[in-house]
């Protein structure tokens, strides 16, 4: 799915593409119309650089998202990150013979779309992982983190949510960050991740320059992460974040009294 | 959310529905305000809220007229901007929706602002030139001009990132003691292509008047893809933006300017 922008041939392929998607029966069954078409959400992503990424608002068509959030409340869920400066239980359903979604999910043509949006690659086609995350009320939070990992790494994330009216005072907030090389002698306190095991990781909800030990393929890095964007987890909405042109380190603010709900789709 | 009757203006309150001219020019996703208002209080780059499908289909070719009747003369002779530009003629309905109280209330609301009634509103219709040279990095808020609100409505079919024309928000800082910025005067009439490359940049901020020297980090860059609306609330952080250069596809937008 990538190409280099601005050529007669490359308008010819996005636009052949776009009309795949609009043909496409899975797709239409679950994306609005607006959408069907990815190509305005492709340069958005595009004109960000790094990191690469793209939200979409009012996504899905409303019944079967909401199909969907009726599934995502009977289902039960285990801690999935346990011992870790994340914070969220999680049940993966990729595997499953059947679940609500999966339709979409695992259509080939939806791994395209995503991957059409961020300008990206996959290099194990068909492969997925697909979780329906619940994140308790008083989460506290997800460490700064690139979703890199070594061998076969993930190429994109997905990110859908499912949360009505939730509010930014509700925490739960998706970050993104600049990572840039630590400097010595900023003056800013230095973030170890072992003196944040099991405590709510408030400083994520002050700070917009942190110097910290980011989680990242080989282990902790330190970097200097600065802001960019912060993302409310709201009803409907799904994000679009590329692995493969930056590290697209990110994190999660810690909730407050709600339980913020949504999935997690990673491509290869 | 959708289709919600009970959407609520902020701090304003209710009001009813189907009267306001809101309701037959917006999309229906975007008449609830609350969920805008939270994106605007969350964003890092100042209450800034993105609103893409913002306005209903079946009122895009109203828009499409009487942008294809507008002639624009240039707006910025001799400044580091490079447009053109035109009033909004009082007579369309186009502008019947700008003055309307249902859309200046939604406006506010949308970024979290208390509403109070403008003491001006001014509406103008945009054409960058495909040879565009870019907006300078700069505040609205100027001294003698207190905006407090700017909107700002694209329609440009099919535009690609490298298309240029970026409206580009930077978070502004005191630069370290000797930096050397970016001169305004160096600039004027240039290509400002820097603006495509830097994340990082000491400038002497927009003039004509007062220049004082910011270092600025790029915090995000936003296509001005069609029915796309972005608006900033200029109040009461100072919002510092800019546009990058056109690579040859004319760039139109409506703007709306309330202080």
């Amino acid at each position: 799915m990538r190409s280099s922008s601005g050529s007669r041939e490359e308008a010819r392929f996005r636009a052949a593409f776009a009309h795949l998607c609009r043909a496409d029966p899975i797709l239409r069954s679950w994306i609005r119309s607006d959408y069907l078409d990815p190509r305005a959400l492709r340069e958005s992503a595009l004109a960000r650089r790094a990191p690469r990424w793209a939200v979409a608002d009012h996504f899905f068509i409303e019944q079967r998202l909401e199909a969907l959030a009726r599934r995502h409340a009977r289902l039960a869920f285990e801690e999935d990150d346990e011992g870790l400066n994340y914070h969220s239980t999680a049940t993966r359903v990729d595997r499953l013979d059947e679940e609500v979604g999966l339709d979409l999910f695992r259509h080939p043509i939806w791994h395209r779309y995503a991957a059409f949006v961020l300008n990206t690659d996959l290099h194990d086609l068909g492969r997925t992982v697909v979780k329906y995350r619940r994140h308790p009320p008083y989460a506290r939070g997800f460490w700064i983190h690139t979703d890199r990992d070594s061998g076969r790494s993930k190429s994109l994330a997905v990110l859908g949510y499912l949360n009505r009216g939730w509010r930014s005072s509700d925490g739960g907030l998706l970050q993104l960050w600049e990572g840039k090389p630590h400097r010595v002698g900023s003056g800013r306190p230095l973030r170890r991740w072992a003196a944040f095991e099991g405590t709510r990781l408030s400083f994520l909800e002050r700070d917009r320059i942190i110097d910290i030990q980011a989680a990242a393929p080989r282990g902790l890095v330190k970097i200097e992460a600065r802001l960019i964007a912060q993302i409310v987890p709201a009803w409907n909405r799904v994000v679009f974040l590329d692995f493969r042109s930056s590290p697209a380190y990110h994190s999660v603010t810690p909730s407050r009294r709600r339980a913020r709900l949504g999935f997690l789709q990673w491509l290869y | 959310m959708c289709g919600d009757s009970t959407w609520r203006l902020g701090d304003a309150g209710k009001i009813a529905a189907p009267m306001a001219l809101v309701y037959r020019w917006l999309a229906p996703q975007h008449l609830d305000t609350r969920r805008l208002a939270e994106d605007a209080a969350a964003n890092p780059a100042g209450k800034v809220v993105i609103i893409d499908n913002a306005f209903a289909a079946e009122r895009l070719p109203e828009i499409e007229r009487t942008l294809a009747r507008a002639r624009y003369t240039p707006d910025n002779d001799g400044l580091n901007y490079d447009s053109a530009s035109m009033s909004l003629d009082p007579t369309l309905p186009l502008s019947e929706l700008f003055r309307d109280a249902s859309w200046l209330r939604w406006i506010h609301a949308a970024v979290g602002m208390r509403f109070a009634a403008p003491k001006t509103n001014r509406v103008a219709l945009r054409r960058h030139r495909p040879a565009g040279r870019g907006f300078w990095p700069h505040v609205d808020d100027l001294r003698g001009d207190p905006k407090r609100l700017a909107l700002l409505a694209y329609f440009n079919h099919g535009w690609s990132a490298a298309d240029g024309g970026a409206l580009q928000l930077w978070e502004a800082t005191p630069p370290r003691r000797g930096a050397r910025p970016l001169c305004w005067h160096a600039y004027v009439g240039r290509r400002l292509d820097f603006l495509g490359r830097r994340r990082e940049v000491v400038v002497e901020l927009g003039g004509p008047g007062e220049r004082p020297v910011n270092k600025l980090r790029l915090v995000d860059t936003i296509t001005p893809s069609n029915n796309r609306i972005v608006i900033l609330a200029l109040r009461p952080g100072q919002l510092v933006h800019s546009v990058t250069p056109s690579n040859g596809r004319s760039r139109r937008a409506i703007l709306q300017w309330i202080s």
